[in-house]
């Protein structure tokens, strides 16, 4: 590029090329992977599901299998029509804006609270499979321990930054995280069971050690 | 582009309660801006569909942040510093799967096939030695390509001194002249 008028040349093609340009007309909501990210948890969750069955189902487990799929599909399957139905019923820019905006700050915290109780029964059910000993005991524990991870890994990061992406609120900090779970899950369930080995003891002090 | 009075009736009317006015101002808005800011994008993302998606996004960036907007500046001077954040966010996404260019439908039809081909080639020549310079010149770059826009205006979005912005420009230019000249050696 030897002068100035060359580089000119080329500068008046590209603006050219921008001013015959058919610009999209202006509809916020044709964000295509805008309203994809937001309609992609249920489906997320839909495949989770169905694989969780559909393993179960190929170890021949029928009961686990059908279980999983009385339990999870159907509820599945609803917030995947509940989800494109909401989105879908957002008139404008703002509208699809504040659904976004507040649908990302609750996921942030959702995903927060489900890594601390996943981690949680990773680590309580790993200590009993260290007491009871077994190595199929592991499985469940293990589990839990993947999904903890998996989510830490690949789903909170996301979620994150689409929340400051998209404007949403901070989430909660991890101390209050652990705080809810010790207090609405580990304590209670620690209760239930300190009670239920009374129970128990009280039982065969009654019953002379017989059961 | 847009005068002072023309942003204030369509600033005023953003922030109102009444959706309808609001949507003609916004499209009002879109119809006054939309080439300008594309012409932007389109420099600093690298890419027509980055671009188009860019300038979608300054829009519904403008939608949510209407109401924090404290008008220090132009209305304009923001939309620009909004696109200029949008198209570099796309184009940091997208340089990692070594994705820009230039649509061919984007060039005029002209009925002389060779001339179509050689501006084709020329845009798109200009377009990837824009996508080989530092953020900050492909904004400035893009910035003075806006028909009408004064050095002051683009000082003001970029919020440098208007003496930066000649001298970005100069070296932008000479940085591209360069790669211009290196990209036609044969090899």
């Amino acid at each position: 590029m030897d002068t100035d008028s060359e580089l000119d040349a080329l500068e008046h093609a590209l603006a050219r090329a921008g001013q015959h340009h058919a610009l999209p007309p202006l509809d916020p909501r044709r964000l295509h992977w805008r309203r994809l990210r937001v309609e992609l948890g249920p489906i997320v969750w839909l495949l989770f599901a169905l694989a969780l069955a559909g393993a179960a189902a190929l170890d021949s487990r029928w009961w686990l299998a059908g279980g999983i799929a009385l339990a999870l599909v159907p509820n599945a399957v609803a917030s995947l029509f509940t989800r494109h139905r909401e989105v879908g019923a957002l008139t404008d820019g703002t509208d699809f804006a504040t659904y976004e905006r507040q649908y990302f700050a609750g996921q942030a915290n959702h995903q927060r609270s489900a890594v601390a109780i996943e981690a949680a029964l990773a680590i309580g059910l790993g200590l009993v499979a260290l007491q009871t000993g077994g190595g199929e005991r592991w499985l469940v524990p293990g589990l839990f321990a993947v999904l903890a991870a998996g989510r830490a890994i690949l789903v909170l990061p996301y979620v994150e930054r689409a929340n400051r992406d998209a404007g949403g609120t901070r989430p909660q900090g991890w101390v209050l995280h652990l705080l809810m779970l010790l207090l609405f899950l580990l304590l209670p369930v620690l209760l239930t069971v300190g009670c239920l080995r009374r129970a128990w003891l009280w039982i065969r002090a009654r019953t002379g050690g017989r059961r | 582009m847009i005068d002072l009075a023309t942003e204030m009736r369509l600033l005023a009317a953003l922030r109102g309660p009444d959706r309808g006015v609001r949507d003609a101002a916004v499209a009002e808005l879109h119809g006054r801006t939309a080439r300008p800011l594309y012409q932007l994008c389109l420099r600093v993302a690298c890419d027509t569909m980055d671009a188009d998606d860019a300038v979608q996004e300054t829009f519904v960036d403008l939608l949510r942040g209407i109401h924090s907007f404290r008008g220090e500046s132009r209305l304009t001077t923001w939309l620009f510093r909004i696109a200029i954040r949008a198209a570099t966010r796309l184009r940091n996404r997208s340089a990692k799967w070594h994705r820009e260019g230039l649509d061919a439908a984007d060039l005029p039809g002209d009925d002389d096939p060779v001339a179509h081909a050689a501006d084709r080639e020329n845009a798109a020549r200009l377009l990837a030695a824009i996508a080989a310079l530092p953020a900050a010149q492909r904004a400035v770059v893009g910035l003075a390509a806006i028909e009408g826009i004064a050095h002051a205006e683009i000082a003001d979005v970029l919020g440098i001194p208007v003496g930066t912005v000649g001298s970005r420009l100069h070296e932008a230019r000479d940085r591209l002249r360069a790669l211009l000249a290196v990209r036609r050696e044969p090899s």
